[in-house]
């Protein structure tokens, strides 16, 4: 029952909160030591995960040979002593020594001469080692203790547990003398339990001669059936003879060394027992020795081995079956090399429980440590001196806590302000070097600009347009559109007859309409390539329209190619204009005109045109080139394939400039028609014009004069202007 | 690897067809030639269809992207667009013999393509006429002189003219352009052909790679 701190009512075990007022209970279970929930005293394994709560320490009752369990059989929950590691069944032959197979089967002999009535507090003992029944004879006195836990298994108990269960009753042995009880400091909470079971304090005897590690252990002689719970049989049946004992001397096996003084106690003058079960190798080792004095010196603390300690019971055992034979000279045996001290941190905890505290023992002596040489104080020297930051250090302001990130809820993990800030500031007591004055005058330039306010910088502003640049784009643009429109509805300069000169456009065109008429007649197959694009179409086709309609009346068979996309197609619209004008009829586009289309490749689609069968026939080559280029490359194309062949060329006005060397040059290019105004002497001399031809060129030439006018008086605003300036 | 495949092997291919179809002019084994040049075309119609549909990417990119702003991106939008509406109509009036198909694609022709490029081209006549009126204004020294009057020359002299006046500024013309013209543009001819030479004998020789990326 748990007891409310707050109102006093019980609640049963395990409550959180009282039934009656509501406040926290304390938790009085067991904590888990795997999931950390809270179990209720008896328990020995978590109700939640499972885990044992308590240490393995002694065979349940349940699980013992006999079968037969003590409701007052104290339990050991806290005591696990190193075991060396066995396999299920006990040892293996060949990792069990000699003298424990001996023992085993002396003790298995003797069982057999025992008799068999153990009573239950017989069979408790067994789980409990013998020196550690010594601990529990004065526990006699306390009131029984609750019932155990659940048993453990089988599995759990120590090796040398189940050994000595095994070799069940140990012979008898002499009388166990009396230990004086420990004192309630001595004891550990575990045994303080075992106190509580009530066992009448036993009469003090001396203590048995036995081995170091029984020295403590040795149970009371005198007990009751509950009290004799940790009892050995062997150890009951020697305190039931009531033999006094007699010290036969020395114990025949002392280990220098290995024992701690605290631990020898006041029976370190125990007799000495015969050997007589001695392994072999033990016995080899054995030297003949004096026996130890009572008050040997104070002992080393060494680290005592699980093997070391399991030999220990097993010697403490045959020691007492050597006290029926007494040696008169036992051997000591002693370690030649004293072991090292004990670690602080190789004592276990139960041990440093167990430690006695009389005054009487010999504590011991403090490691001398050696003395250092002090340091001595380094000198400073002064300019360092001057730089030693002043003990005025800033106010520790309490670091953030982070608020986001892998940080959140540390606090003072970043530094609030910059490293750089947290240096105190070295105060100038008389610096070593002066500044000079151009570092001053810089340190000065570098403050007058840190502590300049910035300024964003300026966005570079677009220049507003100005009225009259505004006013000079309107002007030019309504001139230019008036110059295009005005012919359209008859407003233009009077028509002037296509002048009769030996030079210039309209020479160039009479070359080439002399020249068509000289080469082409029914049936001559002209090549015709469309070389220019729809933006060029406007004068072009003006300039294709009089050579085409010359070419189709003269009755030749033409072969329209391009290295345009759009040449075809333009070549398609022409023929249509041409048939819809009346100039071409429809039998004479469909008989007369084929149409190869596309020639990729630019120039190499020139090359592979001229190589086609109708351009190897053809008597006749004539390009229509809006650019230089195109111009350009079918003049070199020909010249190198076929120079003999003429060329003839409708070209834009501004590639004359271009073709016109070409055309002196002695190259297959034998004439050409620039722009309007050859293609209006073309007309000319064919006779017959769809009258487009002269409708473009009313509105060209009236352009050309608003531009040459702008140019004029461009001219002489601006020198004037500018002069004025 | 990367300089094999980006440097080293185009090199060994450009170099390998110059000098193949460079053997067919000099020898009299022109099959060589003929076959590198048929090649070339048909590349070079592979080249007009892959420069069209990077055309279509780069303003599809720019017409998904945010960098551009509204402007450009409605300009690759009308690009998209036409180049889509002109390939859909002119392709099926190309492959389907129907009368509507061929009409709807001439319609396309020659009411939105053409006015579009001849407007254009126009643009460039009134910037050109912008900047003859501005000629003087941005620069004002004497070889300001000889290129207003070589414009003043060539646009009257081309220009009918009345008959007083046709034959002395048709002969003007005439000389000025093969005079003063003429050697010059045959000037940047010949170092037009020159600088042809060269860039093609650096290329055959591995010293230029317009071929390669790296």
């Amino acid at each position: 029952m748990i007891s409310c701190p707050k109102c006093g009512a019980d609640n049963p075990e395990g409550s959180r909160f009282c039934r009656e007022c509501g406040a926290t209970l304390p938790q009085t279970g067991l904590r888990c030591p795997m999931c950390g929930a809270v179990n209720i005293t008896a328990n020995v394994f978590c109700d939640r995960c499972g885990a044992r709560l308590t240490p393995l320490s002694a065979a349940p009752a349940d699980e013992h040979e006999e079968g037969e369990t003590s409701p007052t059989r104290p339990s050991l929950r806290s005591l696990s002593l190193p075991t060396i590691p066995l396999e299920e069944g006990g040892p293996s032959p060949a990792a069990e020594p000699d003298w424990l197979s001996d023992l085993r089967s002396t003790m298995g002999e003797e069982k057999a001469t025992t008799p068999s009535t153990p009573s239950p507090e017989e069979a408790e003992p067994t789980s409990v080692p013998d020196w550690l029944g010594g601990l529990l004879a004065p526990a006699d006195e306390q009131p029984p203790p609750p019932p155990p836990p659940a048993p453990a298994a089988e599995s759990d108990l120590p090796d040398w547990l189940r050994e000595l269960r095994a070799g069940a009753p140990p012979p008898p042995a002499a009388p166990v003398p009396p230990t004086p009880p420990l004192e309630e400091v001595e004891i550990p909470d575990w045994l303080r339990d075992l106190q509580g079971t009530g066992r009448p304090a036993a009469p003090a005897e001396p203590a048995p001669p036995s081995g170091e590690a029984e020295v403590r252990a040795a149970p009371p002689k005198p007990s009751a059936p509950a009290e004799e719970a940790g009892v050995p049989d062997w150890l009951r049946e020697l305190q039931e003879t009531g033999e006094p004992t007699t010290p036969a001397g020395p114990s025949p096996f002392v280990f220098e060394g290995e024992v701690p003084d605290w631990l020898r106690g006041p029976e370190t003058a125990a007799p000495a027992a015969a050997p007589t079960d001695i392994p072999d190798w033990l016995r080899q080792i054995e030297t003949p020795s004096p026996p130890v004095p009572s008050a040997p010196p104070p002992a080393k603390e060494v680290t005592v081995p699980p093997w070391l300690t399991e030999m220990e019971a097993g010697l403490a055992r045959m020691e007492a079956e050597a006290r029926e034979r007494p040696e008169p000279t036992p051997p000591v045996f002693t370690t030649e090399e004293p072991l090292g001290p004990i670690e602080p941190g190789e004592i276990p905890s139960w041990l440093l429980e167990l430690r006695p505290k009389e005054e009487g023992l010999p504590a011991p002596p403090p490691a001398a440590r050696p003395e250092r040489e002090a340091l001595a104080p380094a000198e400073i020297p002064e300019w360092m001196q001057a730089l030693r930051p002043t003990p005025e250090a800033p106010p520790a302001t309490e670091e953030p806590a982070e608020a986001t990130g892998l940080l959140e809820g540390l606090r003072g993990t970043l530094p609030a302000s910059p490293l750089a800030e947290r240096i105190p500031r070295a105060v100038a007591k008389g610096a070593p070097v002066a500044a000079s004055a151009a570092s001053i005058a810089r340190a000065e330039l570098l403050q007058e600009l840190l502590t300049r306010p910035t300024t964003p910088p300026r966005k570079a502003e677009r220049p507003r347009p100005q009225v009259g640049w505004s006013l000079q784009h309107a002007f030019i643009g309504l001139l230019l559109l008036a110059a295009v429109i005005l012919p359209m509805f008859g407003i233009s300069l009077p028509d002037q007859p296509a002048p009769q000169a030996v030079v210039g456009p309209a020479a160039e065109a009479s070359q080439v309409f002399d020249q068509i008429e000289a080469t082409v007649g029914a049936g001559t197959s002209v090549l015709v390539a469309f070389e220019y694009d729809p933006g060029e179409a406007d004068e072009m086709d003006r300039v294709a329209e009089p050579v085409l309609h010359h070419l189709l009346q003269r009755g030749a068979q033409v072969t329209i190619v391009s290295t345009r996309p759009e040449g075809t197609t333009l070549a398609n619209r022409l023929l249509a204009d041409l048939e819809a004008t009346g100039l071409i009829t429809t039998a004479q586009r469909t008989a007369q005109v084929a149409n190869l289309g596309y020639w990729p490749g630019q120039t190499l689609g020139v090359r592979d045109a001229l190589d086609s069968p109708a351009a190897t026939s053809a008597a006749l080559v004539v390009v229509l080139a809006g650019q230089q280029g195109d111009l350009q490359a079918w003049v070199e194309q020909m010249a190198a394939r076929s120079p003999s062949r003429p060329l003839l060329a409708g070209i834009s006005a501004r590639s004359e400039p271009v073709a016109r060397p070409y055309l002196r040059a002695g190259t297959p290019l034998r004439g050409m028609v620039t722009g309007l105004t050859g293609a209006a002497a073309y007309e000319a001399r064919l006779g017959s014009s769809s009258g487009r031809v002269v409708l473009y060129l009313r509105s060209l030439t009236l352009t050309q004069g608003v531009v040459a006018a702008l140019m004029i008086v461009g001219a002489v605003v601006f020198l004037l202007r500018g002069r004025s300036r | 690897m990367e300089r094999l495949t980006k440097q080293i092997l185009p090199m060994i291919i450009a170099i390998a067809a110059a000098v193949l179809t460079l053997t067919g002019y000099l020898t009299p084994y022109q099959e060589l030639t003929v076959l590198m040049v048929r090649w070339a075309a048909i590349v070079a119609a592979f080249a007009l269809l892959l420069g069209f549909l990077n055309v279509l990417q780069v303003h599809f990119l720019r017409l998904a992207g945010r960098k551009q702003g509204f402007g450009a991106r409605l300009n690759s939008l009308a690009l998209l667009l036409a180049a889509l509406v002109s390939l859909l109509v002119t392709g099926a009036g190309l492959l389907v013999n129907l009368d509507l198909l061929r009409r709807l694609s001439d319609w396309w022709f020659g009411f939105v393509l053409l006015p579009l490029q001849a407007g254009a081209a126009a643009l460039v006549a009134f910037a050109l006429a912008l900047a003859a009126f501005r000629l003087v204004r941005g620069r004002r020294n004497l070889w300001v002189l000889p290129f207003l009057a070589s414009a003043l020359v060539v646009l009257v002299g081309t220009a009918p003219m009345p008959e007083p006046l046709a034959v002395p500024l048709t002969h003007l013309r005439a000389w000025w352009v093969e005079t003063l013209a003429l050697p010059g543009m045959r000037g940047l001819l010949i170092g037009v052909g020159l600088g042809t030479l060269v860039m093609g004998v650096r290329i055959l020789i591995g010293m230029d790679r317009p071929h390669s990326d790296v």
